[in-house]
């Protein structure tokens, strides 16, 4: 797989990303400016904290603005021309980069129960354990270590 | 009727009142209650309610109400007109309840079905003209549903107002017709009206009655369809005349729920058959199946 590091720093910023609660079947462009960023509406929570509601296919969405992690770039790719055999070397473009997007939830409020919110334990889990650590560890920590 | 809440932003409910007669408030009134716009696949349903004191019954019989949908919509138009003009005797509410908010209820989670929708509208309705001071001693709606249930239903949550369920109470009472009159009147003009955020051009025909076998009705939903985000806010999702389009021309749209009816956790029967050798040792930790992560070694 080829990817150039220079076009992730040349990719363009794009803040309007959509995480939906769904699986849509289909790759390419769409009207997401004339029929979904309309149905977006802010909204106060009862507990006073911004949510965002929206609408797609007729049902309901709940959702916020999620930051993705530091440390992390969220790279959209796109492959310009698909191998004609499996052995050829594919080769993707990054054409954009985002450090935030919208969570959209199926008619459920944004929380930490959500497989997405909790998924992102993992990313501080990994930085852990993929740190460097002491040399010695003590058979103390070792029966402390559980997931 | 001033409608430019609903037409600032169409995709939320609103209500819109009359002023209220102190008659209203020192005697006792008959309310009727009717909706308009239950069947058609496109724009809001409205509700209306229409009060006035029981003293006046003649006087309000011979303003030549009748069933709104026997009127064609400038004859509403007039009656509407008359309705206004006699506002020292009478007071009239609507509610236009959003398509998108009738889709969104029958497609959300617990599905919220246009029944339940519509009592619990009639019942807002009511709820707000005792608000505003009315003295309601009787009310007439037309049944939506098993009549006696709604009957059962209404009088629990009023049972200080006698109350009248009946099929065809628009033709029956005349404060039913007026109140669906109000409620028609409001409809059409919130469908002629109509702001597409979609920026749909409509054909010079139009969209017709709305109703799903209304030829017009039918052009104009393959003619605003979009393969990926189904149709315009003003089309109620949730009519199987809209679904089965969008199952056969649209993209294929999965999401987590569709197969929640099934119970995941039990052990399928066919799971005792499967080949041996499987370690389930070596399957990853529920940690990562739990959040959806796996290893990615290639796209």
């Amino acid at each position: 797989m080829n990817l150039e590091k220079i076009t992730v720093e040349s990719a363009k910023k794009d803040s309007s990303v959509h995480f939906f609660p769904c699986e849509i079947k289909y790759n390419g462009e769409a009207e997401v400016d004339r029929y979904f960023n309309t149905s977006i509406k802010e909204c106060k929570r009862e507990d006073g904290e911004e949510m965002l509601t929206a609408t797609f296919r007729g049902r309901p969405l709940n959702g916020k603005i999620e930051r993705v992690p530091s440390g992390y770039t969220s790279i959209i790719m796109k492959e310009q021309r698909r191998p004609f055999t499996e052995e050829e070397e594919r080769t993707v473009t990054v054409t954009h980069t985002f450090d935030k997007f919208h969570y959209w939830n199926l008619d459920k409020k944004p929380s930490a129960d959500d497989r997405f919110s909790q998924m992102l334990d993992w990313v501080e889990l990994s930085k852990t354990l993929h740190s460097p650590t002491e040399a010695t560890v003590t058979s103390s920590q070792i029966s402390n270590v559980s997931i | 009727m001033a409608m430019s809440e609903f037409e600032s932003d169409n995709m939320k409910n609103s209500v819109i009142e009359s002023t209220i007669p102190d008659c209203i408030k020192t005697e006792p009134c008959w309310l009727g209650i009717d909706e308009a716009g239950r069947g058609p696949v496109l724009g809001p349903m409205v509700y209306g309610i229409c009060f006035s004191p029981l003293s006046l019954r003649e006087k309000f019989g011979e303003m030549g109400f009748a069933d709104s949908k026997t009127l064609t919509e400038e004859e509403r138009e007039g009656i509407f007109e008359r309705i206004c003009a006699a506002s020292d005797m009478m007071a009239w509410i609507v509610e236009l309840l959003s398509p998108t908010f009738i889709s969104n209820g029958m497609l959300s989670r617990s599905k919220y079905n246009l029944n339940a929708i519509s009592h619990d509208c009639a019942i807002r309705l009511v709820q707000r003209a005792l608000e505003l001071g009315a003295n309601i001693a009787e009310v007439y709606v037309d049944t939506v549903g098993d009549p006696e249930k709604y009957q059962a239903k209404l009088r629990n949550l009023f049972p200080n107002i006698q109350i009248t369920v009946a099929k065809k109470a628009d033709s029956l009472y005349p404060i039913v017709s007026a109140a669906s009159i109000c409620a028609k009147v409001c409809r059409d003009r919130a469908l002629s009206k109509w702001q597409f955020q979609e920026k749909i051009t409509v054909h010079e025909d139009g969209y017709g009655s709305g109703y799903p076998g209304d030829p017009k009705t039918k052009r104009f939903l393959s003619d605003s369809m979009d393969k990926v985000f189904g149709f315009p806010q003003f089309v109620r999702f949730g009519w199987s005349t809209a679904s089965v389009m969008l199952q056969k021309s649209a993209v294929d749209v999965q999401w987590d729920d569709d197969e929640e009816e099934e119970d995941k956790d039990a052990v399928k029967l066919t799971s005792f058959f499967q080949k041996k050798g499987h370690d389930p040792m070596l399957d990853r930790h529920s940690y990562f199946k739990d959040r959806c992560l796996t290893s990615c070694e290639s796209f």
